[in-house]
C-alpha cells in the first residue's frame, strides 16, 4: 500500500486489519479495501483482485486469506465514523461515508425502512473502502476535446460504469481550468464545486483535502439541486462542477444553471451512451441540449481510459484507438 | 484528676467524636448522591443537546458536557473524550466503561445509577440519531428517579445517620465505663 494513501487510511481501520494491510508490499496499485463479517480480506487492485493473507501476502486462495471479524467491523465502523454514527444519519441512509482525504466507504447492513425509503442503515456487516487518488493530469486527453473557442469548457457529462475514474477527472478538470491551460487558450476560471458527497475535494473535518485548484468555491454536503443555484447565485462560477447526477430534481437545477450561462462539468453512471440515453434523468439532459459533450470512461487500458467523446447531437469526435486522446497518466504517477 | 480519670474521658471522647464522625460521614454520602446525581443528569442533557441539534461528533460532545459541570461528572465526561480523541482504538463503550469503573469509589453514587450509566455507554454513539436520544432520555430518566428516591432518603436518613453515630458512640462509651 502506498505510504500516503496508508496514512490515511489505516488509521481508520480496525487494529487487526491495519497489522495485515501494512505487512502488504509491492504489486499493483490498490483501487479498493473490501471488509465483511466472515469474508476474507479483499483487495481490488488496477490489476484485479487478491486476497490477503494475515502477514499481508497477496494470496489467491480465499481460505488461506484473513478472515475478517465481526469485531474487527465493529471497530472500523467506530473509528471511520468518529464513534457518532448518529452525526453521519444522511450518509448512512445513502449507505456511505466519506474519509478526510475522499476515501469514500460503501456500507452495506440492514435498512431500517420508514414510510417507504430508507430511514437508516444498522448491523452494519461490509464495507467497501473506495480510495481516491489525486492524478494531476488526468484530464490532459479530454479538455482539447472540451474546451471552446472561447476558451470556456463546453459543458460536458462524463459517463461510465462505477470505479472507472469519473470522479478523478472531475477533479483535475476542476483543477485545471482553474488554473487555465493557455497552451490551449484558456484561461483561468472562476470554478465551483457542489460536492454534495464530499467526494470531489475529500472534505470532511478541515474542509477540502484535495487540490481542486487553491481558491476554487466548494459547497460541502449540500444536495446537488440546492446546491448549484446557492453556488450560481452566491459565487458567480463560470464553471460547475458536481458528481454523481442521478435523482430527479438535478434535472431542473442543471438546466437551470444552463440557462444562466455557466458551464457544467458533471457526472453519472452507465456503461455507453446507449445506457445514458434511456436512464431517464440523463435522457431528460441530453434531451435538452444542457450538455455539448459527452465523455465515456472506461477500463479497457486499466481505469481512466477515454473511451469516447461524443458532441451534442451524438456524433463521434474522438473513439479510443482512432483518435489523438488516450488514457491517462498511469495511477502509479499518482503518489510516491 | 487523676491519670486513670484522665485516660477514660479521652477514650470517652474518641469514642463518641469517632462514632459522630463516622455518622456524619455515612450522612454527607447520603446528600452527596443527589447532587451527583443532578451533575450527572445536566450532563447528559448537554450531551442529549448536542447529538440532537448540534450533531457534535462525540470527543467534543462529551467535552463539552463535561466542561458544563463539577465534580465526578465531569471527570466522566473529560476522561471519556479523552480516549476517544486519542483515538486507541479503545472505542466509546469501553472508554465510557473504564471511566464510570475509575470515578467509582470517588463518588456516592449506588449500583443503580453505575448500572443506569454502564447500560448508556454500551450504544453510545453506535447508532443512528433517534436512537441515540431514546438511550439517553431513558438513562435520564433513570437517573432524575434515583434522584427523587436519594433526596427522600437524605431527608429522612441523613439526620437519622447522624444521631445514631453520635448516641451508639455514647452507648458504647456507658457500657465501657
Amino acid at each position: 500500500m502506498e505510504a500516503a494513501l496508508a496514512r490515511e487510511v489505516l488509521a481508520f481501520l480496525a487494529p487487526s486489519l491495519r497489522r495485515v494491510l501494512a505487512g502488504a508490499k509491492g504489486g499493483a496499485p490498490w483501487l479498493e479495501v473490501r471488509l465483511g463479517i466472515g469474508r476474507p480480506l479483499l483487495v481490488v487492485t488496477a490489476a484485479g483482485d487478491a486476497f490477503l493473507a494475515p502477514d499481508g501476502r497477496a494470496v489467491t486462495d480465499p481460505e488461506r486469506a484473513y478472515q475478517v471479524t465481526e469485531d474487527d467491523v465493529r471497530r472500523t465502523v467506530e473509528l471511520m465514523s468518529g464513534s457518532s454514527l448518529y452525526a453521519l444519519d444522511e450518509e448512512l441512509r445513502q449507505a456511505f461515508l466519506t474519509l478526510p482525504g475522499g476515501h469514500r466507504v460503501g456500507l452495506c447492513g440492514r435498512v431500517v425502512v420508514r414510510g417507504g425509503s430508507a430511514y437508516a442503515l444498522r448491523d452494519i456487516v461490509s464495507l467497501n473502502v473506495r480510495l481516491a487518488r489525486q492524478v494531476p493530469g488526468a484530464a490532459d486527453a479530454v479538455l482539447p476535446w472540451i474546451l471552446g473557442e472561447d476558451g470556456l469548457p463546453v459543458s460536458t457529462l462524463v459517463i461510465s460504469p462505477p470505479g472507472a475514474g469519473k470522479t478523478t477527472l472531475l477533479r483535475d478538470l476542476a483543477r485545471q481550468l482553474f488554473r487555465g491551460r493557455p497552451d490551449l487558450g484558456c484561461p483561468g476560471l472562476r470554478v465551483g464545486v457542489v460536492d454534495e458527497r464530499l467526494e470531489l475535494g475529500g472534505g470532511g473535518r478541515g474542509g477540502p483535502a484535495l487540490d481542486l485548484g487553491p481558491r476554487t468555491d466548494v459547497l460541502e454536503g449540500c444536495p446537488k439541486a440546492a446546491g448549484l443555484v446557492l453556488l450560481v447565485r452566491a459565487m458567480g462560477p463560470q464553471v460547475v462542477v458536481t458528481d454523481e447526477v442521478g435523482r430527479p430534481e438535478d434535472v431542473e437545477a442543471l438546466r437551470d444553471a444552463a440557462r444562466m450561462g455557466v458551464r457544467l462539468l458533471a457526472s453519472a453512471h452507465a456503461g455507453s451512451a446507449a445506457e445514458a440515453a434511456v436512464r431517464p434523468v440523463l435522457r431528460d439532459l441530453l434531451a435538452d441540449g444542457c450538455f455539448g459533450r459527452l465523455v465515456r470512461l472506461g477500463c479497457s487500458r486499466g481505469p481512466g481510459t477515454v473511451e469516447e467523446v461524443r458532441d451534442a447531437s451524438g456524433g463521434v469526435l474522438y473513439r479510443r484507438g482512432e483518435g489523438r486522446a488516450g488514457r491517462w497518466p498511469a495511477w502509479t504517477c499518482a503518489r510516491p | 484528676m487523676d491519670l486513670r480519670a484522665s485516660l477514660k474521658l479521652l477514650a470517652v471522647v474518641l469514642v463518641v467524636g469517632g462514632a459522630a464522625a463516622a455518622g456524619q460521614a455515612a450522612a454527607a454520602r447520603l446528600r452527596r448522591r443527589p447532587r451527583e446525581l443532578r451533575q450527572l443528569q445536566t450532563a447528559l442533557h448537554v450531551l442529549r443537546t448536542e447529538v440532537d441539534w448540534g450533531m457534535t461528533l462525540l470527543p467534543e460532545a462529551l467535552a463539552r458536557a463535561g466542561r458544563c459541570v463539577a465534580g465526578p461528572a465531569a471527570e466522566l465526561f473529560a476522561a471519556t473524550a479523552r480516549v476517544l480523541t486519542v483515538g486507541d482504538g479503545r472505542g466509546a463503550a469501553r472508554a465510557w466503561q473504564q471511566a464510570v469503573e475509575e470515578i467509582g469509589p470517588a463518588t456516592s453514587l449506588a449500583p443503580e445509577d453505575r448500572e443506569a450509566l454502564l447500560a448508556l455507554g454500551a450504544c453510545l454513539g453506535a447508532s443512528h440519531r433517534e436512537d441515540q436520544l431514546r438511550h439517553l432520555d431513558l438513562c435520564l430518566e433513570r437517573l432524575a428517579r434515583a434522584e427523587v428516591e436519594a433526596r427522600e432518603r437524605a431527608a429522612t436518613e441523613a439526620r437519622l445517620y447522624q444521631q445514631l453515630g453520635l448516641l451508639g458512640g455514647l452507648l458504647v462509651a456507658l457500657l465501657a465505663l
